[in-house]
């Protein structure tokens, strides 16, 4: 859905970000060094940037200087409040420190990538078609009510996609941290999700983890 | 209040010296009154004896007609001397011109009276052969009054002196106080935190003395200062370092697991990721011991035997000759008969190190020497590789804990970074040196010069 650049010296952690959010539906180009990282800017404007501070070459902080529209999230082991700060004066977008989970990554990055509105919001899946930016979904041409809440786990399944998502995570991202409801709030709504779009083959229950839309 | 060292000095030296000044005019002044009376006293003996003389003679010569004639003459005419005269005869007939009430002295004595605030001196004899017993009397009021005079005189000195001897002795003393002032100062300034306060140290006696000691014994607790400080720096790097060293492999062991348990990816997938959880969590491992290694050779001591340098040598290029071989390297040992006195183990440990590193270093057809000899009369080992080489700003890095070369690379071939930091420690715990030589593309020689 859209253009992701990865600036990372570690190859271990630029591969396992690169393969994550082409698995939601990214493109990824995954830049290991800073002068690198410069040349590709020129070539290619991706919608995001995910940049880590430490890099040979160039550091990060010298190359946000560079990205000029392009949002960017630093991705970090530098703990220090004082980075943070700097990196976020910079113009950063977003600071994660390392160890990070990749769904909280892949979570910053959606809320960046909207609040740019970059890369697409669209996307057809066995006819049915799903518009994010209007909040309308359509099978077979034809609308289908769903209820905001319903509407809001299709999202976070679909944002998500090819990645199992557990009932918490789920209630976090749709119902909001102060929800004190049960998780079965959640099977419910997947249930309602499959019969109305008939995605019964692509919302599949992960077994002791959750819910996952593959595709 | 507890009174301060120079208030408590200057006290009892006042009041010393007060003592002594005042004691020494309070004793002149009694002296001089004595050497007074004294002066008095002869000046009476002489005049009563003239006295005397003269009645005594006038007396033997029958002037006058009358005892009692000659009496009133003399008492008359000596009144206006102002001297006083009273003569009794043998029948107890008295004249006088001496005041009623003044006590007499007994015969042949001399004695000193108070009579209505006049002071007199007076003197019994028995004259004209035991005939007449004479007293003679003389106002000295003069005495007392001089004597008054110079009491006075002296209390006023006294206060004049004291009051000056007080100042004159508090200026004084605040001068050769002044130097342990300016020390408080000084110290005060340095446990207020300013280190960079000294102590004045011109002059030539115990207070300059004090301050050299005291800025030579600051210098030194600042130094020791700044080498634990560099200590606990030195310290905190490592664990920061060390911190960051982890957070990598444990976001990537973090990443892949959750990978595996949500991504709908194929089992290749799968298997790939978990090689890397395998291989992330080995590298921790392989960290932990070595930090675990260091830590024992540095409380350790070691065990130092006689080590034949050529068997030590072989016996590590045995043990690294198959992975050598399996990189095209050839490793070979050249060493002269060089005993060293060291822990055996360790420079086992420290020696494979060095190797595994040369060995890394090489290109296929690279070579890589162990070699051990004498210089100067001190037993030298020295692995020379003739493979990549490293720039001088990387040399003056290679024994810090975490450092690479080439990080990436390094990573890729298990490497911690640990390895130099491991052998540098060992080197010190023999007590010898590690030192490096090199130039990109010209190969490296390490030393370690016992």
């Amino acid at each position: 859905m859209a253009l992701i650049m990865i600036v990372e010296d570690e190859p271990l952690i630029n591969k396992l970000i690169a393969k994550n959010l082409t698995l939601v539906g990214h493109e990824c180009v995954s830049v290991y060094d800073g002068h690198d990282a410069e040349a590709q800017l020129r070539q290619r404007v991706p919608d995001l940037m995910i940049l880590d501070v430490m890099l040979p070459g160039l550091s990060g902080f010298e190359l946000i200087r560079q990205a000029g529209e392009v949002p960017v999230i630093f991705v970090t082991a530098k703990v220090g409040l004082e980075d943070r700060l700097k990196g976020l004066a910079l113009g950063a977008e977003d600071y994660i420190v390392k160890p990070f989970e990749m769904q909280e990554l892949l979570a910053r990055v959606n809320v960046v990538l909207r609040r740019f509105r970059r890369g697409t919001e669209r996307l057809t899946v066995d006819g049915v078609a799903m518009d994010f930016g209007r909040r309308v979904v359509t099978k077979d041409g034809e609308r289908v009510e769903l209820t905001s809440k319903e509407f809001s786990l299709l999202e976070a399944l679909v944002q998500n996609r090819n990645l199992a998502l557990s009932r918490d995570k789920l209630l976090d991202l749709v119902w909001g941290y102060d929800y004190a409801g049960d998780t079965r709030t959640v099977d419910v709504h997947v249930q309602q999700l499959r019969k109305k779009l008939g995605f019964k083959e692509r919302i599949n229950t992960v077994y002791k983890v959750g819910y996952r839309f593959d595709l | 209040m507890k009174m301060k060292f120079f208030e408590r000095t200057y006290l009892l030296m006042l009041v010393l010296f007060l003592l002594f000044l005042n004691g020494s005019i309070f004793s002149l002044v009694l002296y001089t009154r004595h050497n007074a009376l004294e002066a008095a006293e002869q000046i009476c003996l002489s005049e009563q004896y003239t006295v005397r003389q003269a009645f005594e003679r006038d007396y033997s010569a029958g002037k006058f007609g009358s005892d009692r004639l000659l009496q009133m003459t003399y008492g008359v005419f000596y009144q206006e001397k102002e001297i006083l005269l009273s003569f009794v005869d043998g029948e107890g007939n008295t004249y006088s011109t001496v005041p009623e009430g003044l006590d007499h002295p007994a015969e042949g004595k001399m004695i000193s009276r108070m009579l209505d605030g006049v002071r007199y001196i007076l003197i019994t004899e028995r004259i004209c052969d035991g005939a007449f017993l004479m007293t003679y009397a003389k106002d000295v009021s003069y005495l007392d009054r001089d004597f008054n005079r110079l009491t006075v005189y002296f209390v006023g000195a006294s206060f004049v002196a004291s009051a000056l001897l007080a100042t004159l002795m508090y200026l004084a003393l605040r001068r050769l106080y002044a130097p342990l002032d300016r020390l408080r100062t000084v110290t005060q300034s340095i446990s207020g935190g300013n280190l960079n306060a000294r102590a004045d140290e011109s002059g030539d006696d115990e207070f300059s003395g004090l301050a050299k000691d005291f800025n030579r014994m600051t210098d030194r607790v600042i130094a020791q200062m700044e080498e634990l400080r560099a200590t606990a720096r030195q310290k905190q790097r490592m664990l920061d370092d060390l911190a960051h060293e982890m957070r990598t492999p444990l976001t990537g062991i973090h990443g892949y697991a959750e990978y595996i348990c949500n991504a709908n990816v194929s089992e290749g997938e799968r298997i790939e990721a978990a090689q890397y959880i395998m291989q992330e969590s080995m590298r921790l491992k392989h960290v932990s011991e070595i930090l675990l290694d260091e830590a024992f050779i540095r409380e350790k001591t070691v065990a130092v035997s006689a080590v034949d340098a050529g068997a030590l040598l072989e016996e590590v290029r045995r043990r690294h000759a198959i992975t050598a071989a399996a990189r095209g390297v050839v490793l070979v040992c050249k060493t002269e008969r060089v005993t060293l006195s060291a822990d055996a183990d360790l420079l086992s440990v420290l020696l494979s190190n060095l190797v595994e590193n040369a060995v890394k270093a090489c290109h296929n057809g690279g070579h890589v020497e162990m070699t051990a000899y004498y210089e100067n009369g001190r037993a030298v080992l020295a692995v020379t590789d003739d493979g990549i080489g490293m720039a001088a700003d990387e040399l003056a890095h290679v024994t810090e804990p975490f450092y690479r070369v080439d990080r990436s690379r390094a990573r890729r071939e298990g490497g911690t970074g640990l390895g130099l930091a491991l052998c540098a420690t060992i080197a010190t715990a023999h007590g010898a040196k590690l030192s490096f030589s090199s130039a990109p593309g010209e190969g490296t020689r390490v030393f370690l010069h016992f």
